[in-house]
């Protein structure tokens, strides 16, 4: 009788799902547009990866355009020479250049330049023209000369290819003309002839007489000699950079962090996890870490270098809890306005079960290196710096006091993460091999790990050892 | 329908494929929702919600089982939520006894159409409306019944045997009506 009335009431049931299973409504057009502006919205939120990446990649790009002017100084360095060493066949051998200069044109004009006007020369000094960088790319060849006096005294010329008449020293300083002193005597006092020709306003010097314009150009060619010097630019060396140590969660200080507390102390469901006498939150403890990247580093003084990298960073620590539940439950989160949230899996409280939470990391560190020691072959360098690092991906798990359990929520992180390191790096340099630098580093978040909502405050260190290897620079 | 390629292309954030996905599921998850509330309006929100919590944890669809049966998951526990959050539902949830009428042990036939037994499954007082479409509708165990909505085991199974005597009851009043409705007729 009582199967009977079981079946009975099975058979109501039955009825009844099977009608509510056919109940269909279509929505009004709003859901749709509620759901879409969401879930767009949240694609908005992904943009900061998009902008780190491409963060990353002008660091790269702009790596690359400190090393090309390198390569183009070389160019132009090379390219000077040879017109250098043309303009020296030409003094040596005048008959070879456009066969319209003779020695007697020469000696003509040197003659000239010392004890003639500097206007009579004009058309005679445009024959013997020598090839100028600066003037190579020149609108109208207006070549301007200009007197200037150093600090010690001495004076210099310096040539602009500006057509009005004043000077911007620094393009000037550029401009110099790199020639031989024969070649440069002629071609000043042509220029500064064709100047007065051309510009009347421009100031002729009057003291440009022979023992000044001999000094002047010992300056010039020491001033070449220089200038060659300071245009040896200091290269980015590339190389690779790994590190391994210990990485954990603190809270201020150093101090040991609990498990990130998300759940709204006044609004909550049932307490599954807190049945067994343990109320959690877990404390963390540490675990390993690694980091593996590239790294382009840059002398900017004689005892200090600036480091950049990209680095994958690997994070992990550990906590205590119960058994995993592989059920859905819906939580409250403690945002306001409250809202539930349905996480797949979780975990009671306990000490049953030792959980590795991974932080996986893209970094971006920004170093400065300072030698403390004078040694060439054992360099001792202190290192800080910053690394933006952006989290890629974590099982970390945050706990609910209420509901008493862990779970994983992907959403409750700054992912966007600024640390500052600190570190000893001792320099190993093999002849015509690679650079090793090793030495112990010291990482700690300067931004939570959580957001401040969550009033939980959690800060990534690591701890370790770091190597860096720098390649060769190819002559 | 290939739901894989679907659910694939949503998680590549293809707007045509999302949206595709809620025209497939929404007016069979709309009738869930409407069963939970009081109003086509609440039923929409908890529809529109569930939808968004559909697409921001649709990676963690691993296939296996139905993909509509995943979705009516998160529909069911989003309503339940929306009950608990919405204070026109909280202060009916509180299982009264208030509204009982009769207790039958004859079972009718039901024979009214899908919209009028919907109709008077919502006309159930809010606690037990929860529960009868939690237990008769989507196979809970009253053991998971308390879990999910913050009572006990024996409460969840009392409140339901009354949501049915009710719902019975009505259902009888109404196939009566009908009869004699029928009668009346010339």
């Amino acid at each position: 009788m009582q199967k009977q009335k079981h079946m009975q009431d099975r058979e109501f049931e039955k009825q009844v799902r099977q009608k509510m299973e056919e109940l269909k409504f279509s929505p009004s057009t709003a859901v749709w547009t509620g759901v879409e502006k969401e879930i767009t919205k949240d694609k908005k939120r992904r943009r900061p990866i998009l902008v780190f990446f491409l963060l990353g990649a002008l660091l790269l790009s702009g790596s690359l355009y400190l090393l090309y002017p390198g390569i183009t100084n070389k160019r132009n360095l090379a390219k000077t020479e040879k017109t250098n060493s043309k303009i020296k066949e030409e003094k040596l051998n005048p008959s070879t250049k456009d066969g319209n200069a003779t020695e007697s044109d020469q000696q003509k004009n040197k003659k000239s330049a010392a004890t003639e006007p500097f206007s009579a020369q004009h058309s005679d000094v445009k024959k013997e023209k020598p090839v100028y960088p600066a003037e190579k790319n020149a609108d109208h060849g207006n070549l301007f000369i200009k007197q200037k006096t150093n600090k010690k005294g001495v004076q210099y010329f310096v040539g602009s290819t500006q057509k009005n008449n004043l000077v911007n020293d620094k393009s000037a300083e550029n401009e110099t003309v790199q020639v031989e002193p024969e070649a440069t005597k002629k071609e000043i006092t042509a220029r500064i002839a064709r100047l007065h020709h051309e510009k009347s306003d421009f100031p002729i010097p009057d003291i440009l007489n022979e023992k000044i314009r001999e000094n002047n150009f010992a300056y010039i060619k020491t001033g070449v000699a220089k200038q060659q010097n300071s245009k040896k630019i200091k290269p980015w060396t590339i190389g690779f950079s790994a590190g391994a140590g210990f990485s954990n969660i603190y809270q201020g200080f150093f101090e040991t962090a609990k498990v990130g507390n998300n759940a709204s102390p006044s609004y909550g469901t049932t307490n599954p996890g807190a049945s067994g006498g343990y109320q959690g939150p877990s404390s963390i403890g540490g675990g390993f870490s690694y980091s593996a990247g590239m790294l382009f580093q840059k002398a900017i003084g004689r005892r200090s270098s600036l480091s950049l990298g990209l680095n994958y960073h690997y994070y992990s620590t550990s906590i205590q809890t119960g058994a995993k539940i592989d059920s859905t439950i819906t939580l409250y989160n403690n945002t306001y306005p409250l809202t539930p949230s349905t996480y797949r899996g979780y975990y009671v409280v306990g000490e049953t079960n030792t959980h590795t939470n991974r932080y996986h990391f893209i970094e971006l560190p920004v170093n400065l290196l300072f030698q403390i020691n004078q040694s060439k072959k054992m360099p001792i360098f202190w290192e800080a710096g910053i690394l933006l690092s952006y989290m890629v991906a974590s099982d970390e798990l945050h706990f609910n006091d209420i509901s008493g359990v862990y779970y994983n929520d992907k959403s409750s992180f700054n992912k966007m993460q600024l640390n500052a390191a600190t570190g000893l790096m001792v320099g190993w340099h093999f002849q015509h091999g690679p650079l090793f630098q090793a030495g112990p580093q010291f990482q700690y978040g300067i931004t939570g790990l959580l957001p401040n909502s969550s009033g939980s405050q959690q800060h990534l260190f690591f701890g370790g050892l770091k190597v860096d290897i720098l390649l060769p620079k190819k002559n | 329908m290939d739901h894989r390629q679907l659910v694939k292309d949503c998680l590549r954030g293809k707007t045509a494929a999302q949206k595709q996905l809620y025209d497939y599921f929404a007016d069979t998850m709309l009738g869930i929702c409407y069963r939970y509330t009081k109003s086509m309006a609440d039923a929409e929100d908890v529809l529109q919600e569930g939808f968004i919590k559909v697409f921001k944890n649709l990676e963690q669809y691993r296939f296996q089982g139905e993909l509509g049966g995943w979705i009516r998951q998160i529909m069911v526990n989003t309503a339940i939520n929306y009950l608990k959050k919405n204070s026109r539902y909280q202060s009916e949830l509180s299982f009264t006894d208030s509204n009982l009428h009769l207790v039958s042990d004859d079972d009718p036939e039901v024979l009214m159409s899908i919209k009028e037994l919907a109709e008077l499954i919502r006309q159930l007082p809010p606690g037990y409306q929860t529960i009868f479409n939690l237990h008769a509708m989507e196979g809970y165990s009253h053991v998971e019944i308390g879990q999910m909505i913050g009572i006990n085991e024996g409460t969840s199974r009392s409140q339901y045997a009354r949501a049915r005597a009710l719902l019975i009851s009505w259902i009888k009043k109404n196939s009566t009506d009908a009869k004699a409705e029928t009668y009346a007729r010339p």
